[in-house]
């Protein structure tokens, strides 16, 4: 059988390389492209510019899962595995849930321990060093009034 | 068409009236019905350990994403220290490679052994240049005493007024992620060398059924995943909302 020809009767199908090579020109593109938006302040702040970077770095996921890993061609079984971990990744985003809610604590911690390594309010420590406990709720007991 | 039925347990060839069919489907294993399901069970089985390996990165970058939310100015002084061009050509590296590999798994279909070992070893020059690259950039964080540890910088001025504390869980942060991916580049360039062994020596295993070649494949294209995200996260960070002068 001639190299090059698909073997008859094949179940897979092989993909001209053409698809690889126009797969490879996006990601190149997208990569340019994402080099380009982070030297620019977008409107709406640095929120949007992260969304922009992420939301890139996805696209170019799905073209590499899609057509390199070929999970665009797959079985459903296949392509429900391939989808598990990153969808468990974004459920791992839940657990920011916790530190969002922690300046929102009635007390400095639950058990009297000293105060962790991540502080109470995001963006509150940027030039500082590291606070023993939140002044708002400092020397304040369980039981009494929260804030 | 020959049926599975009374096969036996061997684990060989399918039977086939037409001689020119004989090698189409390559080792079909007595525990599947046919060759797609088989197939089927092996990805499935890779992706279950690609599973592990997003659960492996996730929790690492949860946890740059809260230091990161916590220290925005912080992180951004200190990550000024990178080199944005040395992380861009090894990310256009690590997508030429990812390339490489899905020719080589390509020629694996059409059983071109001269092509897939062509293929496989431009990958490791690729995952070779990578890891080159890295070094330059390690030894260059380490001539700056940029590595977390007793000898980190002590002049706030060199990280242009960042907190040193924080400045030093970021280079913390970096060294384990990008260390961890080089690891996992390092683990891809012995079982590609592997691979190439087995074809080289024409094994069966590999020259008879594409799906092994497909499988390390799927293992370089994830680790390929993991720089796309840390790229941008360490090397292009945006400045902060209110943050002058730099």
């Amino acid at each position: 059988m001639a190299k090059g020809t698909p073997l008859a009767g094949d179940h897979h199908h092989i993909h001209s390389p053409w698809m690889y090579v126009k797969a490879a020109a996006i990601l190149t593109v997208l990569m340019i492209v994402t080099i380009e938006v982070s030297k620019h302040d977008l409107p709406g702040g640095v929120v949007v510019n992260n969304l922009v970077a992420v939301g890139i770095a996805i696209t170019k996921t799905v073209v590499v899962v899609g057509w390199f890993m070929h999970v665009k061609f797959s079985t459903a079984l296949t392509k429900l595995f391939a989808m598990l971990g990153f969808l468990w990744a974004t459920l791992l985003g839940g657990i920011l849930i916790d530190y969002f809610f922690r300046g929102h604590e009635p007390v400095p911690s639950w058990n009297g321990a000293h105060e962790s390594a991540l502080p109470r309010r995001i963006g509150s420590m940027d030039h500082k060093a590291l606070d023993p406990i939140d002044q708002n709720v400092q020397n304040r007991l369980p039981g009494q009034p929260g804030l | 068409m020959a049926t599975t039925v009374g096969l036996g347990g061997h684990g060989g060839h399918l039977p086939d009236s037409h001689a020119d069919h004989h090698d189409d489907h390559g080792v079909l294993h007595h525990q599947f019905e046919d060759i797609d399901q088989q197939n089927e069970s092996y990805l499935v089985g890779m992706w279950s350990f690609l599973v592990t390996e997003v659960m492996f990165f996730g929790p690492l970058f949860m946890m740059y994403t809260l230091y990161r939310m916590h220290y925005q100015q912080d992180w951004y002084l200190a990550h000024e220290h990178l080199d944005v061009n040395l992380g861009g050509w090894n990310t256009f590296n690590l997508l030429v490679s990812s390339f490489f590999m899905a020719l080589a798994v390509r020629f694996a279909q059409l059983k071109n052994r001269m092509g897939v070992l062509g293929m496989l070893g431009l990958v490791q020059v690729c995952a070779a240049i990578f890891l080159g690259i890295k070094v330059v950039e390690y030894t260059g964080k380490f001539k700056d005493h940029l590595y977390p540890g007793p000898n980190f910088v002590t002049d706030p001025q060199v990280l242009h007024g960042a907190n040193l504390d924080h400045a030093q869980l970021f280079y913390g942060v970096y060294f384990g992620m990008t260390g961890l991916h080089g690891v996992h580049i390092i683990v891809g360039m012995l079982l590609i060398g592997t691979l190439m062994l087995f074809w080289a020596k024409k094994k069966p295993f590999v020259t008879e059924d594409y799906i092994p070649t497909e499988l390390i494949g799927l293992y370089w294209h994830f680790v390929d995943i993991v720089w796309v995200f840390l790229f941008p996260l360490f090397y292009l960070m945006p400045k902060p909302n209110g943050m002058g002068g730099h």
